[in-house]
């Protein structure tokens, strides 16, 4: 540790490290202020628009029946298009029975060899399906399509905001994303076979995924309006039809093949000169994740996909549609997977000197925590927690007001630890990459999941391997 | 909205052809139809320069050659901040640098004279070295002219090399008050670590301005359009 070599080449790295961590202290305060100081916009008129709601479904006979009967009853003017994508289970015929009486229910069945080759893919179907439906004189300018994942619930004012004089109602706009939620962040049992303690594990997880949604990532969207870099996600994510119409005569198809096909449809729209508009008005509610580990493959895919997107930096950075600050933000997301993986080598390093010390001489560093090393190791842990601690008060604050003060801080505490997950799925995207692994599996529903767990209790410990229990035994494509 | 009959097979290429901008895909013109005046396209600052590659190969090379500069020769740099440091401080309180070391000397003359080192993790140099190559990236895309980025960089380092010395300011000042022991642990461990956090977090907030703004009129006028807006 004293050769001077090995002290320069600690000291670059914990010059990095800083760097690093400040930039993101940085990126926090930016985001937070125009997400504090947002106001709701008034909605526009829904009747301006023709609606058309994809639900892209392979294997979602438990929620696929409930979700169409919600989107007609709660949209009546909106056609909902499911999209089968050779489902094994009854998802088609049960699509097929509410088409057969109800004109603006539509289904869209792929086959093999053609089915199950991305979420994008089967999106393009619809899209195909959709342009074929449609009358000659269609105004393709006032037609919106709407992703909705299968158990997705939007809000019932969700096409009127969309509507809205800044969103569609500026014919600059091209896509709108909305805000997501978690449907079952107040289940206390989303496992009802087992215990209090996973349970409780369970409902904080599917908690934390609500805050991370409903906060920070709505307070990134929210600062994305200004730099014009407005990502699309997968679920509550609505575009112009003209937009995709014009990504469609560049390219064959709107949606192209990454596993992040969502943000790779922001990354053309933007770079063709459409806007992308985000807006927390109005929500659309999804199943929260209860378990780690399909989290964990879940949150490996948007690595992954993040990763595949890199190859568009190029475009991005020569786009004419692009302003620098928006290309400077997209490419600071795209570079989110890298910069994680540099952080799982450089960030442990303080910590690693500290034990080398320690071993070296334990009397010397005790008298110097004594003497006010502990200061430096409190204030390093505030700077580096703080940015994340910060976004439970402020869930609080503008999401769920029934939330006490001191659990809003725990919420806070909470989310920095499970932010350390995407050092694991980074990775994990990484050795995909490396593999050539491209292919995917749809994360089970919590129904399924749950049915699942039943199964395993009764199998042999050997039997349950990681794979298994993340459910990647089943068809691919993602959610 | 859309009130044709379920099954019907509409026109498709008269569909295509009614989709506005779909066919100007591969011309200059945006996605409504328009075409961007070149003005336009330079106020937005899209017109593409010629490549000069050259040039950027050159800036490059040179922040290349800075940073490895720093990383060599980063005991001279540490020598030369504790000179800064000397002539910054002499003006409110008698300081000098030490010759042969990297240290400065504060409250001489008085019996309670100190010196303070500047290690490796507590210089400058080596936080200028990632700005290096980040500058080095950002002069890859050709939509940065280098002069911009040149700037922005020359700024960048500069409130860098500024914050340590201020931190270093800081870092004396408490052990003026606080003495050697509680005052240099508060000063060294806590207020100079605001203070680096601070400055870096303003190094990176002016270097993202100065990138991403047009030219000096436009960021003025964002910052003054900021101001009347606060006003």
């Amino acid at each position: 540790m004293n050769s001077p070599l090995v002290q320069v080449a600690v000291a670059l790295a914990q010059a990095v490290a800083l760097l690093m961590s400040v930039a993101f202290i940085t990126y926090v305060l930016i985001i937070v202020v125009p997400f504090a100081r947002y106001r709701e916009r008034p909605p526009g008129d829904a009747r301006a628009f023709g609606w058309h709601l994809f639900v892209p479904a392979l294997n979602e006979e438990q929620v696929i029946g409930e979700t169409v009967d919600n989107l007609r009853a709660t949209f009546p003017e909106a056609h909902v298009w499911v999209i089968d994508d050779a489902s094994d289970d009854r998802t088609g015929p049960i699509a097929a029975s509410r088409a057969r009486f109800d004109p603006q229910v539509h289904v869209v069945s792929r086959r093999f060899p053609d089915a199950r080759t991305g979420k994008g893919h089967a999106l393009n179907a619809a899209y195909r399906a959709l342009d074929a439906w449609l009358p000659a004189d269609a105004d393709r300018q006032a037609t919106i399509i709407g992703v909705i994942d299968a158990d997705g619930r939007p809000a019932p004012n969700c096409l009127g905001v969309c509507a809205g004089d800044t969103l569609f109602g500026d014919p600059g706009v091209g896509s709108v994303q909305i805000q997501v939620r978690m449907i079952n962040r107040d289940d206390p049992t989303p496992f009802p076979q087992r215990g209090r303690l996973v349970n409780a594990l369970g409902q904080t997880l599917v908690r934390l995924q609500d805050l991370e949604f409903r906060v920070p990532i709505s307070a990134i969207q929210t600062a994305r309006r200004f730099t014009k870099s407005v990502g699309l996600g997968g679920n509550g994510q609505f575009s112009r039809l003209s937009a995709l119409d014009f990504l469609a005569a560049e390219n064959g198809e709107p949606w192209r093949g990454a596993l992040l096909e969502d943000y790779e449809l922001s990354l053309h729209l933007m770079m063709t000169g459409h806007r992308n508009e985000y807006t927390p008005d109005t929500y659309v509610d999804q199943e929260g994740l209860p378990d780690i580990f399909r989290l964990i493959r879940q949150r490996t895919r948007w690595g992954q996909g993040t990763m595949q997107c890199g190859v568009y930096l190029r475009q991005l950075w020569t786009s004419p549609y692009v302003a620098t600050l928006g290309a400077l933000e997209a490419t600071y997301y795209l570079m989110q997977p890298w910069l994680q993986l540099v952080g799982t080598i450089i960030y442990p390093i303080p910590a690693a000197v500290f034990i080398a010390n320690y071993a070296a001489g334990p009397t010397a560093m005790s008298e110097w925590m004594v003497s006010g090393g502990w200061m430096i190791l409190l204030f390093y842990l505030t700077a580096g927690v703080g940015p994340f601690v910060l976004w439970g008060p402020v869930y609080r604050s503008h999401c769920e007001r029934h939330i006490g003060i001191v659990r809003s801080i725990g919420l806070g505490f909470g989310y920095s630890l499970f932010v350390l997950i995407f050092y694991v799925t980074s990775w994990r995207a990484l050795c995909r990459i490396i593999r050539h692994r491209e292919d995917w599996f749809k994360t089970r529903r919590n129904a399924e999941f749950i049915s699942d767990m039943e199964l395993w209790d009764q199998m042999e410990p050997e039997a349950l391997t990681i794979p298994a229990m993340m459910g990647e035994t089943t068809s691919e494509w993602q959610n | 909205m859309h009130s044709s009959p379920r099954g019907r097979q509409p026109n498709v290429s008269r569909t295509r052809s009614s989709v506005p901008g779909r066919h100007a895909a591969s011309t200059p013109s945006g996605p409504h139809g328009r075409r961007r005046a070149p003005q336009q396209a330079a106020r937005h600052g899209t017109v593409r320069r010629p490549a000069r590659y050259g040039r950027r190969v050159l800036a490059a090379a040179l922040l290349f050659g800075i940073a490895l500069s720093l990383v060599i020769f980063q005991y001279q740099f540490r020598h030369l901040e504790a000179f800064a440091t000397a002539h910054v401080y002499r003006i409110v309180t008698p300081v000098l640098a030490a010759s042969k070391a990297p240290i400065v000397w504060f409250g001489l003359g008085t019996t309670n004279a100190y010196g303070l080192e500047i290690t490796p993790d507590c210089s400058s140099a080596l936080l200028i070295v990632p700005l290096c190559v980040l500058g080095i990236l950002l002069m890859i895309p050709r939509k940065l002219p280098v002069g911009r980025v040149a700037k922005a960089l020359v700024v960048s380092a500069t409130v860098l090399v500024a914050g340590n010395l201020l931190r270093i300011g800081v870092i004396a000042l408490a052990i003026r008050v606080g003495g050697i022991g509680t005052g240099y642990q508060i000063g060294h461990l806590v207020l100079g670590s605001v203070v680096s956090i601070v400055c870096i977090a303003i190094s990176l907030a002016l270097l993202t301005v100065i990138v991403a703004a047009r030219d000096g009129v436009q960021l003025r006028s964002v910052l003054l359009r900021g101001h009347r807006r606060a006003q």
